[in-house]
């Protein structure tokens, strides 16, 4: 009876439970179909930039992981850290690391993507400037958060300590928005996420495909940080039974 | 007379007529070279290739973990069989 407890408690119960034993996840597998779907839109219906030339079509992967990880990861797991302090659920803790995990994948995307655009563009791969150093500095606190996490066994206090580092890495975002503005730069001014987006700023095939690929980056998100956090759920009942062991 | 600086760092009397030899004409008759968009290509696929290998090293890493988690699941069960 007891093994049969163990084999309904983990891995859930329903048809989710059923696709997550059986290891399919079909919100991924459409997710990776629609980033597939999107690079194969940018690299072959999509025009070429005039004077940048190919490597312009990096901004249809480069911008949308940014907007991705910045805005839709890092933020998103600052709120849920707070609210973690706040209310000290395990399950927003659960949130907020699933969330900081996806997010430092996407910002390794745009940080890896950035320079072969800069290279063509720039005459150089890296510029110790505002943008792209900060960008850099809130890679390491998303790894500083991962490697914290690891460190401390403890579930309170790991959860406690590691709100805390997310509502800094959250802080970061807007000054990263910012620092175009604020500083000397060369990285280019926001042309989407800026009051004064209009059609001008992209051509209307150009803009189709930004917003195709962003669509398509926002559901690999989705997916990513939906498998990551039933996983740590997995991951915490499985725990909770060896424990009572 | 007045003297000039060009961009080279030398001095030329621009009151004085220019005169254009042979080999001058020639390079003032070309016409401008025609804007080409620069072929960059490569950069472009590097830069794909390397989101490809972040993305899909990712979920390799996220199913060895569930393959992991199973695997503990199985010995669980089994011990408390």
């Amino acid at each position: 009876m007891k093994s049969t407890s163990v084999s309904t408690t983990v891995g859930g119960s329903g048809a989710e439970g059923a696709a997550a034993r059986s290891g399919i996840d079909w919100l991924l597998i459409a997710a990776i179909m629609g980033v597939i779907a999107a690079c194969v839109n940018v690299l072959l219906f999509t025009p070429t930039e005039l004077r940048q030339g190919l490597a312009q079509k990096i901004f249809y992967i480069h911008v949308p992981a940014a907007i991705t990880g910045l805005y839709f990861s890092v933020i998103p797991m600052a709120v849920v850290s707070g609210m973690y302090l706040w209310l000290k659920d395990e399950r927003l803790d659960r949130v907020a690391e699933s969330l900081a995990e996806v997010a430092l994948v996407f910002v390794a995307v745009v940080l890896c993507t950035g320079p072969f655009w800069g290279k063509p563009i720039w005459g150089t791969y890296w510029q110790w400037e505002a943008r792209l150093t900060s960008t850099l500095f809130l890679s390491f606190v998303l790894i500083g958060y991962m490697v914290m996490r690891g460190a401390i066994e403890q579930p309170e206090a790991r959860a406690r300590l590691s709100a805390i580092i997310g509502i800094m890495a959250g802080c970061l975002v807007p000054f990263i928005h910012l620092t175009v503005y604020m500083f000397t730069t060369l990285h280019p001014m926001p042309i989407v996420l800026t009051p004064n987006f209009n059609k001008q700023n992209l051509s209307p095939e150009m803009t189709r495909s930004f917003l195709y690929s962003l669509s398509a980056f926002l559901l690999l998100f989705v997916a990513m940080s939906r498998n990551r956090y039933r996983w740590a759920t997995e991951r915490d009942r499985l725990q909770a039974l060896e424990d009572q062991r | 007379m007045r003297i000039d600086r060009t961009t080279f760092g030398e001095t030329q009397d621009s009151s004085k007529a220019q005169v254009l030899d042979s080999t001058s004409a020639t390079t003032q008759a070309v016409a401008e070279p025609e804007f080409r968009t620069p072929q960059n290509a490569g950069y472009m696929h590097i830069a794909y290739t390397v989101a490809a290998v972040i993305y899909g090293s990712y979920l390799l890493v996220l199913r060895r973990r569930w393959s992991s988690l199973r695997q503990r699941e199985q010995n669980e069960a089994s011990a408390r069989r």
